[in-house]
């Protein structure tokens, strides 16, 4: 309990009369000290054999997008089990043709050893790749077996198919998907339910090499100082749709499909989400500077935008966000996905709280995820960090200019990244920053970007990597003394798509009824393990899972046993009627 | 308690003085009652709305007496009355500096400082004058808001609670209280400031609309959607206010006519954007920081900070602070475009809205 609080709140109603300044309805004091350490993340990147440094541009960042790369994903490209990792890396200067030598880089692929380190195999797997990536997709886009990777670049996208033999090959060209873009946030999701996934990409602002975009001038200013233009004042690039043909190419389907009548926007992260659980795949879109968009599915790939209706286009006050990094879960337990979204600096992010009558309701205030000076969050994951069974937040920072490294006051360029535990209370699900109590790995100040998730060690909690701007990366692994036992479920679709993305995955147990959807691109242009990862509490009792699988079928399947990883095969459950 | 124009004809000549209530003592500004031969002519300059002129005599009047506050304080307040407000906060700063016992240069100098966009160098005087000036709502309310820009809610919760004390009658400083209030979950404390300030101003649309978006969010949609009609009934130029009925509307079952409204508002906002796109500057459609208000009022700032001479900047700076509430900063804004623009009755008539807001009609403002 906070003195300052109390006495603040004493002085009030002596003053005013004001006697419901702290009541029984407002959100408990936040505390001022926490225990000493409610997680545990260790930073151990470098320790563990990733051996990257992320370059975007020039480090005064004179374009809008040396601002913006980039994403990283967890994915098992050789099928042994083991969470390997994939670096987005942007570039040093924009050019047509391949940099000089010296001055290449690349994303990079790390393999898992299996002991808890990591080896680069970038080279070995075929992807070095010089172009200025910004985001990466995961998805087993032509149902073979193996992830296939989708890199968002300022140029043509790439397509990268895995050979099945530990190498990649780029076909994005050949699968109609080279999207010149420039691309910002990919996802994979079956639009239509027939089995193969299609994909959205995001677009930003369109840049050429030959021809920069304004520079800094005193046109573009920022608190004051010259910063680089846009995006307001830049046109925005329309996003695209690609319907799988279901031979491993795409038809561009973005005017037929609803989602071209729109106009454009900058857009950043992309989700697929069942927002009215209808069983089919919704997108939502950020937009920077701009409304974001929802697109609801009429269930044959057929979408309508209702972001302004549905109240997650704009601020409650009506005002467009800055919208950055996204993810979806059913956070408060009723059944239905609810949206987090980042934003810049003052626009606090959105908790947007499914009502299931089409609407959200922005939860953000009562759950305390929204003081007066906001970070400016780009990647951000739900994640039960403790196994609890309840949800929490990770939010990765960082600004957009540079120049805020020399500047006094409450905003910097580097920040730190937070994580809030979630806390069931009387007013219902709460978020507390715990930051300051959540270990080492969180101390650091960064200019962050991509986050993605996964049980990398395999120790049964969920892990976070980070990309970071110009920097090396985090690798924040897990040490927090669980609070429960675990159950990580992976889906393999028969009839739907063979990654099961877009199951709804429902366990019965623990702290009681936990829904998921399965989805792997979320975290700002990011992709994390698409496995469901359930924390059970202390008391697990007996457990059952359900599944909804995109093709409608709706299953139930037995779990022996818990603090494991499991995989469901559709069809091979108990149908439920 | 100072001279507000004492020696001048008020009407003209009032805001050559600091604007502020009750001084401490040792806080009235030393001068003679003859002011020596400069200020006498700065005086028949600015009575004759010669303000070149006047800034040459008062220049000539510090120059010839240093130690002359008065002199010092009418070119602070002329320069900032005329959009150079980066060069009044440095007056005030050495005013503030030279005086650190007078609680009025030191909220001049830190109110200037926080409109010129200094704010890391304006809290140390808004802390000197909140703490030697105890009943003046003004400097509770600065120093109040620096710390709620700051991210220093609980502290800016208690300035704001005294400016509230103070000046009960203040719609900006009761939107600031429930604004910090709210950034720290305390939805019932802030509906009670609201409810208090509304119960004193029941026609003030920004008091109604934060009373509605806590409501709203407190799942009252009903409630919510009755104050929002309200607003668009007193301000139908609000047009966020559609926005945010229709959220109400459709939350609250009412679907036919929630579609209606937030139609409505869409076609507003897309006229909104291409005027304000006609309207505004090029710096303001390119530059970073998205919608953000607080941003889009800071790069006005900039413009004016850049341009003071420009009459539109300081226009539409002045809506921009009459958007966020900060009606004494809009009043002075609106104040500077009349200067420059004496024909500009929009802007007298804005002006006179916001004092009659801050419950002040006729009375100067700060910066």
């Amino acid at each position: 309990m906070s003195g300052r609080g109390l006495t603040l709140a004493g002085k009030v109603t002596a003053g005013l009369g004001l006697s419901l300044l702290l009541s029984c309805g407002d959100l408990p004091p936040r505390q001022e000290t926490v225990p000493a350490e409610v997680f545990r993340l260790i930073e151990v990147a470098e320790s563990s054999g990733i051996s990257f440094r992320h370059v975007s541009g020039t480090p005064h960042k004179s374009q809008i997008y040396e601002a913006n790369s980039g994403g990283a994903a967890w994915l098992d490209y050789d099928g042994d089990g083991l969470l390997d990792l994939y670096l987005v890396n942007g570039g040093r200067r924009l050019t047509a043709t391949r940099p000089p030598a010296g001055e290449e880089t690349s994303g990079a692929l790390f393999r898992n050893r299996g002991d808890a380190g990591f080896s680069e195999v970038t080279a070995a797997a075929g992807l070095l790749d010089w172009r200025w990536g910004m985001g990466v997709a995961v998805a087993d886009y032509d149902n073979d077996g193996d992830p296939d990777l989708y890199i968002t670049h300022l140029g043509a996208n790439a397509l990268w198919r895995n050979n099945g033999d530990g190498t990649f090959t780029d076909v994005a060209a050949a699968a109609g998907v080279a999207d010149p873009g420039p691309g910002s946030g990919a996802a994979f999701g079956d639009i239509n339910s027939d089995g193969w996934l299609d994909l959205y990409v995001s677009n930003y602002v369109p840049v050429e090499p030959d021809r920069p975009l304004p520079t800094s001038d005193e046109l573009c200013t920022y608190r004051g100082v010259s910063v680089f233009c846009g995006p307001k004042g830049l046109s925005p690039a329309p996003d695209r749709l690609f319907l799988s043909r279901r031979d491993g190419t795409f038809e561009d389907v973005t005017s037929t499909s609803g989602v071209g009548n729109v106009s454009p926007r900058y857009g950043f992260d992309v989700l697929f989400l069942d927002v009215d659980d209808d069983g089919d795949e919704d997108i939502y879109v950020a937009s920077d500077d701009s409304p974001s968009l929802l697109f609801i599915n009429d269930g044959s790939g057929h979408f309508q935008e209702e972001g302004l209706m549905a109240g997650v286009a704009l601020s409650e006050a009506g005002m467009a966000q800055a919208g950055m990094g996204l993810d979806a879960a059913d956070y408060d337990g009723d059944g239905l996905q609810d949206i987090i979204k980042t934003n810049f600096e003052t626009e606090a992010f959105n908790l947007y709280r499914n009502t299931g009558n089409g609407l959200f309701i922005d939860r953000a205030f009562h759950a305390g995820l929204a003081g007066s000076v906001a970070p400016l969050g780009f990647g951000t994951v739900f994640l039960d960090v403790d196994r609890d069974g309840i949800l929490d937040l990770f939010f990765a920072n960082g600004h957009v200019y540079p120049w805020l490294k020399d500047e006094p006051g409450p905003f910097t360029y580097a920040q730190p990244n937070q994580i809030f535990r979630g806390e069931r209370t009387s007013a219902g699900i709460i978020f507390r920053d715990v930051s300051d109590a959540a270990g080492s790995g969180m101390r650091g100040h960064k200019v962050s970007r991509g986050v993605a998730v996964g049980d990398y060690d395999g120790d049964g909690d969920l892990d976070i990597v980070v990309n970071n701007m110009d920097d090396k990366p985090d690798l924040l692994r897990n040490d927090t003394p669980p609070r429960g036992a675990w159950l990580a479920v992976r889906t393999r679709g028969t009839l739907s798509n063979r990654d099961g993305y877009g199951a709804r995955v429902t366990l019965v147990g623990g702290e009681g009824r936990q829904v998921r959807e399965v989805r792997a691109s979320r975290g700002y242009l990011s992709s994390s393990d698409p496995a469901v990862f359930f924390g059970l509490g202390e008391d697990p009792g007996v457990v059952s899972l359900e599944v909804r699988w995109p093709s409608g079928l709706l299953e139930s399947f037995p779990v022996e046993s818990v603090n494991r990883r499991l995989e469901v095969v559709e069809g091979e459950g108990m149908p439920i009627r | 308690m100072m001279r507000r124009g004492a020696l001048w004809p008020a009407v003209t000549l009032a805001f050559l003085l600091p604007a502020c209530g009750g001084g401490a003592p040792g806080e009235q500004v030393a001068s003679s009652a003859a002011g020596g031969p400069d200020l006498a002519s700065a005086r028949r300059a600015a009575a004759a709305g010669d303000w070149a002129a006047a800034e040459r005599h008062l220049v000539a009047a510090v120059e010839a007496e240093p130690g002359s506050e008065e002199a010092w304080v009418a070119l602070a307040n002329l320069r900032g009355r005329s959009g150079r407000i980066a060069e009044a906060a440095d007056l005030f700063v050495h005013l503030a500096d030279g005086h650190p016992a007078n609680g009025v240069y030191a909220r001049q100098a830190g109110s200037f400082l926080q409109a010129s966009r200094r704010s890391d160098l304006a809290e140390p005087y808004l802390e000197r004058a909140f703490r030697l000036r105890p009943g003046d709502p003004d400097a509770a309310y600065r120093y109040g808001l620096h710390l709620l820009y700051a991210g220093r809610d609980e502290r800016a919760v208690a300035a704001l609670t005294r400016g509230v004390e103070l000046a009960p009658g203040r719609a900006d400083v009761a939107l600031k209280l429930a604004q910090a209030l709210l950034h720290l979950g305390r939805f019932d404390g802030a509906l009670a400031v609201l409810d208090e300030a509304l119960r004193r101003l029941p026609d003030e649309p920004l008091l109604n609309f934060q009373r509605g978006l806590v409501q709203a969010r407190d799942g009252h949609h009903q409630a919510a959607a009755v104050d929002f009609r309200r607003v668009l009934r007193l301000d139908p130029g609000l047009h966020r206010a559609r926005y945010a009925l229709a959220r109400a509307l459709l939350a609250a079952g009412e679907r036919q006519e929630g579609a209606a409204m937030m139609a409505e508002f869409a076609a507003g906002e897309e006229e909104r954007r291409q005027r304000q796109t006609a309207r505004l500057v090029e710096h303001l459609a390119r530059a970073g920081g998205g919608d953000d208000p607080l941003e889009h009022r800071r790069r006005l700032q900039d413009l004016v900070l850049a341009d003071p001479g420009n009459g539109e900047a300081h226009r539409l700076l002045a809506e921009a602070y009459a958007g966020e509430g900060d009606y004494q900063q809009a009043a002075a804004a609106y104040a500077r475009a009349l200067h420059l623009d004496p024909a500009d009755t929009r802007s007298a008539e804005r002006r006179r809205e916001m004092l009659r807001r801050l419950g002040m009609p006729g009375e100067e403002t700060g910066p």
